[in-house]
């Protein structure tokens, strides 16, 4: 597997492939982090594990800046979408305190089209979208085709803790999470 | 932090010192700032940001001694950059003049707000929900260097905490959820649990 060198942001976020969110950059070395990004390859945004996580590898999400802005109060907005997911390790941190690690890409669920359970999930985020304006405008191309997608935006918005998600970075996971999904918003 | 206050209005002169104009690009500068005012030219404004950043964050760093205000005042004066850009006249001055003429103004109103903020004795209530909201975010403990700076913290608007964590929170809330799925909130709860619970089993058979 190749290894690419990447600053780290440690932020307690849940981000699939092709997840969107917007980060208020406010600390020196993360404007740092900005810059650096915008130069090279994107940077990696890593949820801290707990205790009991840290004999696990750890798993980021790789994303890369695809808009930015200023807010009402004159901060750095910017807007990152995860590339793919990836494995952590080597962590260091340099003079100006952002981490930097060695990663390698990490693969996640198969491409699977919407069936008939995945389009109920399919109509439902649509229509949050549709109430929610500033989550849609995050997502120029809404692929409510893909199963997959459906499925992974919709773990990245329910009110679940982040540990629990972290279940679903691995590979063989998409079965688990539609049955999770299921449980919560088709549930009789 | 009143000690600071004394200090800072001898900075100007360090700051437009002639150390610092040797290699500069006046002329790419000036044209930045014209795109940003005529165009609203993003890319201008990185060009912009990426000179002055580095320099405004080193002063600021060094006059306040702090790197969350020094961080701030770099913000608030690119943005100051980007709103007021169409009032630059290179006519009247270099460009990193004016730039660095907003920055001094930025610094002296950052430090009246914190001075009046001091006397508010504003409560410690705000900043628990935050807390709460994100408890996995402080196993970093350097992410908030000091007590002093929490102080400081906690005496700004909810949504400049918020900055201070970094980001928005884009998970719905329960009583969201509960609104969109058109269900009683108590449903959103059982639901969460049950498919939880199922979850954890589930991954109990796998790893046993």
């Amino acid at each position: 597997m190749p290894t690419i060198n990447l600053p780290i942001f440690p932020l307690s976020i849940f981000l699939l492939p092709d997840g969107v969110t917007r980060l208020r950059i406010f600390e020196a070395r993360y404007l740092k982090m900005v810059s650096m990004a915008m130069k090279n390859n994107g940077f990696v945004v890593l949820p801290i594990a707990n205790e009991e996580q840290v004999e696990d590898k750890l798993t980021g999400s790789w994303v890369e800046i695809i808009n930015f802005d200023q807010s009402d109060d004159g901060l750095l907005l910017i807007d990152v979408r995860c590339k793919e997911l990836v494995e952590v390790k080597d962590m260091s941190q340099d003079k100006d305190n952002l981490h930097h690690a060695n990663v390698s890409p990490k693969s996640h669920w198969p491409e699977v089209s919407v069936d008939e359970s995945t389009n109920k999930f399919s109509r439902s985020l649509n229509k949050l979208f549709i109430e929610n304006t500033e989550l849609s405008a995050l997502y120029k191309d809404k692929h409510l085709e893909q199963a997959s997608w459906v499925v992974a935006r919709w773990l990245e918005l329910l009110p679940v803790n982040i540990n629990e998600k972290r279940l679903f970075v691995e590979s063989g996971s998409f079965d688990a999470a539609k049955e999770f999904l299921q449980g919560i918003i088709l549930a009789e | 932090m009143q000690s600071v206050h004394s200090e800072l209005p001898s900075h100007q002169a360090a700051v437009t010192s002639s150390s610092m104009t040797n290699k500069i690009d006046h002329s790419q500068l000036c044209q930045w700032l014209k795109s940003i005012a005529v165009d609203r030219d993003k890319q201008a404004f990185t060009g912009v940001f990426k000179f002055f950043a580095p320099k405004i964050q080193r002063i600021a760093q060094s006059k306040l001694n702090n790197e969350a205000l020094a961080a701030e005042v770099l913000q608030d004066t690119m943005s100051n950059v980007w709103r007021k850009a169409h009032l630059f006249d290179d006519s009247k001055g270099a460009a990193t003049t004016w730039v660095y003429t907003i920055m001094r103004n930025v610094t002296f109103d950052l430090l009246r707000k914190m001075k009046a903020n001091k006397e508010d004795n504003l409560s410690d209530d705000i900043w628990p929900l935050a807390e709460a909201l994100n408890t996995e975010d402080d196993s970093f403990s350097d992410h908030i260097q000091s007590r002093n700076l929490l102080g400081v913290i906690e005496t700004l608007p909810e949504n400049q905490q918020q900055v201070v964590k970094g980001f928005y929170f884009m998970e719905m809330s329960q009583e969201q959820l509960a609104v969109h799925l058109n269900l009683p909130l108590g449903t959103i709860k059982s639901r969460l649990r049950l498919a939880l619970g199922k979850l954890k089993l589930k991954l109990g058979e796998h790893h046993d």
